[in-house]
Parts: structure tokens; C-alpha cells; sequence
């Protein structure tokens, strides 16, 4: 369950209007590396996470990536606010206009929609967790490459606070990964690495 | 020990097949374990005192409150509370996250209970000097507050782009 607070995590802002920022910006709304790829992927990977730390950190950060979402997409709103005809014309943001007009929506820089493909879980727990890291270090340098494109110093510290976030996330993942080797990733007889309770009882019933 | 009763008969299978010896199995005696013997409990003494099951190793300290983050000059009440309240919800999230791996780290849970206690006091006197509840799960008077005073994705209110 969820509850919705009336509140940013941290006070998103732009110093001025940017529309053509406001449109690379979107890529960490909807993008293969955004937020709401991020959320939707750990929320969802929780219910093959047979460690109790896996299942806390998937629910707390998938929880987190969503009020990041919230963040960029306010980003996005304060970026866009009170642009003219001109101005969408000039920076290529006709097209999304006429979809879309000011209100974010789940693309990445090329227009292309958000797509579940960019959605990863195996139902393994170390190979999610290992696509989780690798998650938070695209939208780290998604991030940076964001950063470099502006000039704001205003919205470069509203990027920067949540590429540190992607950071915290990525340490706090490696940690469940070694948590979980070093309980259950000992190898058996047979050579296997062991994942599952559920694995383990099936071969003592053997 | 077998479970299948043995009902070969050996003497049959000896004159068919002279060259191989058939010898019955010996059969091995099941071993049963002796059962304990049931020691009478001992009633508790009610003058001693209850042993406490886990002592965290690291003493418990006083956190010390970190200096304020200066807010904008020109900003309202309203938004220096909030400000705090960020603050400090920063410092229970982060606390909790790392508490999601080590949950046995009894330093860093100290703070987070600190910030979360904190944090819950904040929340109950923004909610009642404004009358505006951060959820709709609060409480306000005369008349449903929660969707007043802007919402955070707003830059000015009651502004269309």
C-alpha cells in the first residue's frame, strides 16, 4: 500500500524556462534509464526476492524512484511553463506539443514510448539484483550527460541531488547482493549455487 | 533393514543357478533411540529480576542536533517548516535504507528512531498551525483543506501554462 504525501522529496526547480532542456529532461521520465522504469522494475521484482533485505531495499527504493518521478516531471512542468508557439517550434517540441501539450508524458528524447521491455526480472535474485545496479548507474550517467547540457545552476542542483540518490541506491544493492552470497551462495555437492528455501527442501525430499 | 519381507527360496534358486552362491541377508537390527527422560521443570523464582535476551554492544547516545540549513530570505513560515520537515524525512529515509541491509546496526537505528520520532512530531505541528494535512489520511476542520495551498508540482498557484 501506498500513501501519497503533499510534498516533494526535495524542492524540485528550474531557474528559468527551457523548453528544449525540458524535452531531454523527459528521457528520465518515461526513458529506458528513467524513474518510472526503475520503480516499475523493482516494485515488480519483490515477489521472486526470497531475502527479507532484498524485499525491504526493492520496496523502499521502488517507493523512492517514484517520488523522483514526481521530482522530474515537475522539472519538466516548471521547464515548460509558459512557452510560445515559437519557442515549441523552434526547439522541436511541436509534435509532443499537439500529443501531448504541456503535461509529461512516459517518452524518451526521440519521442519513442516507455515500453515494458526496458523491464527486467528473471525471477533469479542475484541476477536481478545485478540488473538493479547496473539500472542505477545508467540513470547516473544519464544524470551527468543531463548536467552537462545546461547551464541553469539551479536545475544542475536539483539533477545533482538525484544523482546522488542513484548512487545511494546502487550501494545499498551491492550490499544486498553480498548479504545474500554470503548466506546462501554457498556452492553444494553437486557444484550449484543455492538461491531457494524452496530448492533446498525439494532435494532433501529426494 | 528392509521393509519388503525376503521370500526367495533359496533352495529353488541354488538348483538352477549352482555357480552362484545365494546367502539370505543378514537382517540389521533397527536401532531405536532411548527416549529422555523428562526432567521436572523448575517453577521461577518471582524475586529475581528478568534477564534481558539482547544488549546492544554500542551505548546509546544523545543525538546532537545538526545546525539549520539556512532557508531562502524571503521565504514564508510555511515553507521553513516544510523545509525541516524535508529535512528530516531525508534523514529517515537514508537512515532506513541502510537499515534494510543491516538491520542489526544499533548506532545508525538510534538515529533513525530519532529522526523518526522527530519527524512525526514536525508532521503533527505542520498539520495543526496550517490546517492543511499532508495526507489524506489527516484530519482538518470546516472544511477539507487537503486539496488548498498548492500543490508541489505547481510553480505558481492557480496558474495554466
Amino acid at each position: 500500500m501506498w500513501v501519497y504525501q503533499k510534498m516533494l522529496q526535495y524542492p524540485a526547480k528550474a531557474g528559468y524556462k527551457d523548453v528544449r532542456m525540458a524535452r531531454n529532461i523527459l528521457t528520465q521520465y518515461g526513458g529506458p534509464n528513467g524513474e518510472s522504469s526503475a520503480s516499475m522494475q523493482y516494485l515488480n521484482q519483490r515477489y521472486s526476492m526470497p531475502y527479507d533485505e532484498g524485499r525491504a531495499i526493492l520496496t523502499d527504493v521502488g517507493t523512492e524512484e517514484m517520488a523522483h518521478m514526481e521530482m522530474v516531471a515537475t522539472l519538466f512542468n516548471q521547464l515548460i511553463c509558459g512557452a510560445t508557439k515559437d519557442e515549441l517550434i523552434e526547439n522541436g517540441f511541436d509534435a509532443y506539443y499537439v500529443e501531448h501539450g504541456c503535461n509529461p508524458f512516459y517518452v524518451d528524447t526521440a519521442s519513442v514510448p516507455w515500453d515494458a521491455k526496458y523491464v527486467v526480472a528473471t525471477g533469479n535474485p542475484e541476477v536481478d539484483l545485478y540488473q538493479d545496479m547496473a539500472s542505477e548507474q545508467r540513470a547516473k550517467a544519464t544524470y551527468e550527460n543531463l548536467v552537462k547540457m545546461t547551464d541553469d545552476p539551479v536545475l544542475k542542483e536539483t539533477l545533482r541531488y538525484l544523482r546522488e540518490r542513484e548512487i545511494v541506491h546502487f550501494q545499498r544493492f551491492g550490499e544486498v547482493i553480498r548479504v545474500i552470497q554470503e548466506r546462501y551462495g554457498k556452492r553444494d555437492k553437486k557444484g550449484r549455487i543455492r538461491y531457494y528455501e524452496l530448492e533446498e527442501a525439494a532435494d532433501a525430499a529426494e | 533393514m528392509s521393509f519388503i519381507e525376503d521370500t526367495t527360496d533359496y533352495n529353488v534358486m541354488r538348483e538352477l543357478m549352482p555357480e552362484r552362491e545365494f546367502v539370505r541377508k543378514p537382517e540389521i537390527p533397527i536401532k531405536v533411540p532411548e527416549r529422555p527422560v523428562r526432567q521436572p521443570e523448575k517453577k521461577p523464582d518471582k524475586n529475581l529480576k528478568p534477564e534481558i535476551p539482547w544488549k546492544p554492544e554500542i551505548p546509546w547516545k544523545p543525538i546532537k542536533p545538526k545546525p539549520e540549513i539556512p532557508c531562502k530570505p524571503d521565504c514564508t513560515e510555511q515553507e521553513k517548516m516544510m523545509q525541516r520537515i524535508a529535512e528530516c524525512q531525508f534523514m529517515a529515509l537514508e537512515t532506513a535504507l541502510y537499515l534494510d541491509v543491516n538491520p542489526d546496526d544499533v548506532c545508525i537505528l538510534n538515529k533513525h528512531n530519532y529522526y523518526s520520532s522527530m519527524l512525526k512530531e514536525m508532521i503533527a505541528a505542520y498539520e495543526a498551525k496550517f490546517n492543511t494535512p499532508l495526507t489524506n489520511y489527516g484530519a482538518s476542520e470546516c472544511r477539507w483543506t487537503y486539496i488548498d495551498g498548492g500543490w508541489p508540482w505547481v510553480k505558481c498557484a492557480g496558474e495554466r501554462c
